[in-house]
């Protein structure tokens, strides 16, 4: 058993490495491109940066935002345990217990002209709008309820009831001032707003049902399709500090699990 | 061999790994970096024989109400055949720049005469033209961008290096004329 677990992590190691290539492949693409008016787009790989237009929009689940993209995440503090015997210590721990995001297609306008953008398979980059906590007493079929948010993803015309939910609203950059314990839940939303700004790389394409004939899109022959609400520096830091990360964790894990492996089978 | 002399080896390979992916990654993009500058030329030329063909229906508007502003047209047909027997992009930069300056000298002398101004394929034709003018003028400056960002970067270390190696030389920019910045100058007589 323990020579397969070093294995793995060898194996996880060498794959969050690797990925570390990928990230240093987007963030010359990022450099390289520069950046073009939307009036003036040529099919292929372009960026762009522009302001959000829609006229139709889905709401957000837990703030029920007005919104063209939102991404939630439900985490809950587990208590962790590590070590035995004696040394057998225990902490509390935020582990993801549900996630999930919708889009739908908008419009990105800078000074020259609209395009319009079909996000499917986007990949979204920005920050944590709001955050809720909510007391472990609260509410306990957290199962019922994330089969409810993905049931209603498809409805858009109703309303999630969260009112149960009795969740309290963290300010952002504020430290919680009630006490936590195991079973508190955090709930997160992430979204994009009518009139955000945005940087986009994605693929242009002919399109006969977009005003125009040119729809943003992920390409066929090009994966990268990212929408940011960061500006070009900030998407290429936070790539660059991702890279970094990829490189270095894959790395250690990678020796590490090659290590223990060698220990196992006594050559070392 | 100890756990930690291992361990170093790996290490040392990992870096080595790191190293070569970086410079397969700036080969790469210096690479990119030349085919994003032909395929902005390329997206320019598509625009600029766009405008030359709606110039020619244009010309064929507006020859009957304007016989006797000669000078105009032929401005207009000179440029027009600049365009055509351009080959460098500086030759194209020049014919655009003369291209340009007739179209505006073209359209201010075409406010004397109000018939042409009323005929709706002119108003078309006219409208037409500015936009593809407009968008020309995007990605002229697209393909500047593309070309400075080329030329900084092969004056780089370490891309300096492989450019060397690659043979890739500083690019010309897409120069807009002085003309093109000041005002068009209309006389009546």
């Amino acid at each position: 058993m323990q020579y397969i677990l070093s294995l793995f992590f060898a194996a996880i190691g060498a794959a969050v490495f690797f990925q570390g290539f990928k990230l240093m492949r987007k963030h010359r693409l990022i450099k390289d491109i520069p950046r073009s008016k939307i009036r003036a787009m040529a099919m292929g790989l372009v960026e762009i940066h522009g302001k959000i237009r829609a006229d139709e929009l889905i709401k957000s689940p837990f703030s029920q935002t007005d919104c063209v993209f939102y991404k939630y995440e439900i985490k809950e503090l587990k208590r962790r345990s590590s070590g035995s015997g004696k040394n057998r210590r225990t902490r509390l721990e935020w582990v993801t217990i549900a996630t999930g995001d919708r889009r739908i297609p908008f419009f990105a306008e800078d000074e020259t002209g609209t395009a319009m953008v079909d996000p499917t398979g986007a990949e979204f980059n920005t920050e944590i709008k709001r955050s809720y906590h909510q007391d472990r007493d609260a509410f306990s079929g957290i199962s019922d309820f994330i089969s409810t948010i993905k049931n209603w993803d498809s409805r858009k015309e109703q309303l999630l009831d969260v009112s149960g939910l009795e969740l309290k609203p963290i300010e952002a950059g504020k430290k919680l001032r009630f006490s936590k314990s195991a079973g508190d839940r955090r709930y997160h939303e992430y979204y994009l707003q009518n009139g955000d700004t945005l940087f986009l790389m994605g693929t242009a394409a002919s399109s006969s049902e977009a005003p125009g004939n040119v729809v943003l899109k992920k390409g066929e022959n090009e994966p990268t399709f990212i929408i940011s609400d960061k500006s070009e520096k900030g998407t290429l830091k936070a790539l660059k500090s991702k890279m970094i990360t990829a490189f270095a964790l894959g790395g250690v894990t990678f020796i590490a699990g090659v290590l223990v492996f060698l220990h196992l089978i006594g050559v070392i | 061999m100890g756990a930690l002399m291992i361990g170093i080896v790996i290490a040392l390979g990992l870096i080595i790994i790191i190293l070569v992916g970086y410079f397969i990654s700036i080969y790469n993009s210096l690479v990119r970096l030349k085919n994003n500058i032909n395929k902005a030329w390329s997206n320019i030329d598509v625009l600029l024989k766009q405008r030359h063909d709606e110039l020619t229906k244009l010309l064929e508007t507006v020859k009957g109400y304007m016989k006797y502003e000669e000078k105009v047209l032929t401005k207009v047909t000179e440029a027009r055949t600049a365009f055509l027997n351009a080959g460098s992009v500086g030759e194209k930069a020049k014919a655009d720049n003369m291209m340009s300056s007739a179209l505006k000298s073209l359209f201010a002398v075409s406010e004397n005469y109000p018939d042409l101004k009323a005929n709706q394929s002119f108003i078309q034709f006219q409208s037409r033209i500015s936009e593809i003018e407009n968008q020309i003028a995007d990605r002229r400056e697209f393909y500047n961008d593309s070309v400075n960002t080329f030329n900084i970067r092969i004056e780089q270390i370490p891309h300096m290096f492989i450019a060397r190696m690659l043979g890739y030389r500083a690019r010309e920019l897409f120069k807009v004329a002085e003309a093109d910045r000041a005002d068009v100058e209309i006389k009546f007589d």
